[in-house]
């Protein structure tokens, strides 16, 4: 894993947020940047020093408090996400040398919702992403293109690129006789997989679609 | 093609062109056309793509010519996605969502 390359990414992994997810995902490795999430690594471990090593060994974090809620009425609220931030952005203030070069962005679905939520990260890189797919991929490449010591695609063009490879992963999926249900419900690991696979070697062959 | 701007991608391109209002430098070129490269070679001939854009809709039509346009409505952007059709063989029109899935497949 390279340092200068990676990029933690703290989000919820339910289903309602996938499409986000994916989208996010998509445009790291689109800008040549590999994700690193939780759900990545073996769980044969303890699950917040399997964070604890992502952290460390990532340049850049993107954390979304968006679902710092509810996920139902009388459910308690989900403190995961803020709780990795936390550990990241200590990190960054109480760690080695190295880890004073990290970089971090904070999402989040209003533009100032945070200040009711956790007011404290006032002054971090915050950007809204309106529970929108598209709007997240301009907030991510927004940010990007100012830490980035190098050109990034409009988020225009990332946007159009991620529609066209989503189609040709379903397409390609279909053709590898994975199923609609299989392919709504893929894992991030498995989406990232499947995306790597289109970027190196496209798979080749007769598609069939089942027309609705 | 009527309300259609065609725009044939040269993937050989080496001099450096505005993105974003700078100058892009020719190694960034290089990697993203690599990677754009790679899945263009997915056969995609005749696949005509309805996205959602900037509260707009595009149309995009893949192959070895490519050809986009963006419509205020998705009706009309799905009669212009019907009418390059006509021209090709064997054309599908997907539509997308705003979370990038395929939510209707048309087969002409």
């Amino acid at each position: 894993m390279s340092f200068e390359k990676n990029v933690f990414v703290n989000c919820p992994f339910d289903n309602e947020y996938r499409p986000m997810l994916r989208a996010l995902i998509f445009t790291i490795l689109y800008l040549e940047l590999e994700p690193q999430i939780a759900s990545t690594v073996s769980s044969a471990n303890i699950r917040i020093h399997q964070i604890i090593k992502l952290i460390r060994s990532s340049k850049y974090s993107i954390h979304d408090i968006s679902r710092c809620e509810p996920l139902k009425t009388g459910d308690l609220p989900r403190f995961n996400m803020p709780y990795e931030m936390g550990l990241d952005i200590g990190s960054y203030e109480f760690g080695a040398r190295d880890l004073k070069k990290k970089k971090c962005l904070v999402l989040d679905k209003d533009k100032y919702r945070y200040n009711a939520v956790i007011s404290d990260i006032s002054g971090q890189d915050i950007k809204d992403h309106n529970n929108d797919p598209e709007q997240i991929v301009a907030s991510a490449r927004e940010w990007f293109f100012a830490i980035l010591n190098r050109p990034v695609p409009p988020a225009s063009r990332i946007w159009a690129i991620y529609s066209e490879y989503q189609l040709k992963i379903n397409a390609s999926l279909i053709a590898n006789r994975y199923t609609q249900h299989e392919i709504d419900n893929l894992s991030t690991t498995e989406f990232i997989k499947a995306v790597k696979l289109e970027l190196h070697t496209p798979i080749i062959g007769p598609i069939t679609f089942t027309i609705p | 093609m009527p309300g259609l701007k065609a725009t044939t991608v040269s993937l050989q391109k080496k001099t450096a062109t505005p993105v974003s209002g700078i100058a892009v430098k020719p190694r960034a070129i290089k990697i993203t056309k690599k990677i754009e490269k790679t899945f263009r070679s997915m056969p995609t001939e005749g696949w005509i793509h309805i996205i959602p854009s900037d509260g707009k809709w595009k149309v995009r039509k893949y192959g070895a010519v490519r050809a986009s346009g963006v419509y205020d409505k998705l009706e009309t952007a799905i009669a212009a996605a019907k009418k390059i059709s006509h021209s090709l063989s064997n054309p599908y029109i997907f539509v997308q969502d705003k979370n990038a899935a395929i939510v209707q497949t048309i087969h002409e």
